[in-house]
């Protein structure tokens, strides 16, 4: 059931918030066990949260809708592990922003979802928690970082999640695992609360299975914070109004280079998607993006050092317990020399004019979300133009670039290829949310790729 | 009498032994290669980039 239809029926008396809360906590009893999508599930708390709701006058768009966040995000009393050991027994003394204003629209969190070890990485395969398994083909990884989230989304655990996204951890496991997510503007949305991974990069956004139950998750989260100041204090559009402008007169500029780049069959399902869109009355052309090989490093420079220099008291007294991957990534931000992380700055600023430029005469750049369909668990490669490449290499070129700009970015189902989803991004201008969205709604409403199911959830 | 030969490996080890944090040798092996990877593309970006475009800020503006 979507986000928008329960939360009428919770409003309209005809289900109350307890019977959502079961229902999620019985799917998730029976589907978590292979999916491994939650670290902790607050069974009794949000019981007790939903009946005290249900005595309530309505809070607000999501009351007695259920959702999960993704477990680098503060929820008061819990624990937030970031599926580390490091962080193992660290209990949360208050919520995070986005938990605080989740429930004040009146959502139930009824648990915390797995992750890439401290959300640096691309797999959600934590060695302390175990891997989290697509629900598309439970052999394969869900994406990440944000993969419990993606997981427990598809698999309709809970309506909607929430996941973090610092260079494509919530666009990857959307497209991974067949839901809409969308990586909001930097600064759209507080990070009080979250455990950062880089200052300059971090955002925390939805996923779930519509454009539009994305859009009443954003609105609830959205805004400036005075307690955060990584948030900007620009006004927040009413998203779920915007949703109904249709495609009509949007100027969709496509990285054919991207395209190009992708496994033929993906690239097919994106360029149909895309035709699609033509033919609701969007305008799509070609172009060429700048500064496309050089993002991925660029971003390296910028967000490698900012995660060492978060990490530095652990990384001197607990190295041995991170996971080889993310102890390797932190030890290479702590050792990068300082002028290349100062050229990383300065460059980021140059891609950003160079890519603004482009926003100049677009509303929306589109590409494929990922050029790969995801490994099975336990492959670290994949073919990309038929050539063996690292995995995590491979994630680099349809993320960084929108990454290093700021830039919000949905990742849309559009097609399945070997029976996994595939996603087209749409990218939009800093704080341009509401053309991403009401862009990703008009496909959506013209297609059914969203409402496809993973054969677990059936 | 020789130098003393510096190895990368041992290289990073006094980096990293400066800030207090204390690798193996199989994990600087790693961040070597990882380092080399990433330095490599550095020139490039280094002779395209505008003098003078100053450092990013909060919002990559």
């Amino acid at each position: 059931m979507s986000v928008a239809t329960l939360a009428a029926q919770v409003r309209a008396g005809e289900l109350t918030a307890r019977a959502a809360v079961e229902q999620c906590l019985e799917r998730i009893e029976r589907l978590d066990p292979e999916l491994n999508a939650f670290l902790d599930v607050r069974g009794d708390a949000a019981l007790a949260e939903a009946d005290a709701l249900d005595r309530e006058q309505p809070r607000g768009s999501l009351h007695g809708v259920p959702v999960a966040v993704k477990d680098v995000i503060d929820v008061a009393g819990e624990r937030t592990t970031a599926a580390s050991l490091i962080l193992a027994d660290n209990l949360a003394a208050h919520d995070a922003a986005v938990v605080e204003r989740l429930r004040a629209a009146g959502a139930v969190v009824v648990g915390k979802l797995n992750t890439h070890e401290f959300a640096l990485g691309a797999m959600t395969t934590s060695p302390h928690f175990g891997p989290s398994r697509n629900p598309w083909d439970t052999a394969r990884i869900c994406g990440g970082s944000s993969g419990g989230s993606g997981a427990a989304a598809a698999a309709r655990l809970v309506p909607a999640t929430l996941g973090t996204d610092t260079a494509g951890s919530i666009r990857i496991p959307a497209c991974y695992c067949g839901v809409t997510g969308i990586r909001p503007s930097i600064g759209r949305v507080s990070n009080r609360g979250v455990v950062p991974v880089s200052f300059t990069l971090d955002t925390v956004g939805p996923l779930a299975p519509s454009a539009e139950d994305c859009a009443i998750l954003l609105q609830s989260i959205a805004g400036h914070d005075p307690a955060d100041a990584t948030t900007a204090d620009v006004p927040v559009p009413d998203y779920r109004v915007e949703l109904e402008g249709g495609a009509g007169g949007i100027r969709i500029g496509v990285v054919r280079a991207l395209v190009d780049r992708a496994d033929p069959r993906i690239a097919a399902a994106v360029e149909a998607a895309l035709e699609r869109l033509a033919g609701s009355g969007a305008h799509v052309e070609e172009v060429e993006a700048p500064l496309l090989d050089e993002a991925g490093t660029i971003l390296q420079l910028v967000m490698l050092p900012e995660a060492a220099e978060v990490h530095l008291p652990w990384l001197r007294t607990r190295l041995a317990e991170y996971g080889s991957d993310v102890r390797v990534r932190l030890l290479t931000g702590l050792l990068l020399p300082g002028t290349a992380a100062v050229t990383g700055q300065r460059a980021r600023r140059w891609y950003c004019e160079q890519l603004r430029q482009v926003f100049d005469r677009y509303d929306l750049l589109a590409a494929p979300q990922m050029l790969v369909l995801p490994p099975r668990i336990g492959e670290d490669t994949v073919e990309v133009e038929g050539r063996q490449v690292l995995y995590r290499l491979s994630v680099i070129p349809t993320n960084s670039p929108w990454t290093l700009a700021g830039l919000p970015v949905a990742s849309v189902p559009c097609g399945l290829v070997d029976g996994l989803p595939v996603g087209l991004a749409l990218v939009g201008r800093r704080f341009g949310e509401s053309t991403v969205l009401r862009t990703a709604h008009a496909y959506q409403q013209a297609t059914d790729w969203h409402t496809r199911q993973p054969p677990v959830a059936a | 009498m020789s130098e003393p030969e510096f190895t990368p490996v041992a290289l990073l080890r006094a980096f990293a032994e400066r800030q207090q944090v204390s690798p193996t040798d199989a994990d600087l092996e790693a961040v070597a290669a990882f380092l080399a990877t990433v330095l490599a593309r550095l020139p490039e970006i280094e002779r395209a980039l505008p003098a003078v475009t100053p450092p990013a800020g909060l919002y990559a503006s």
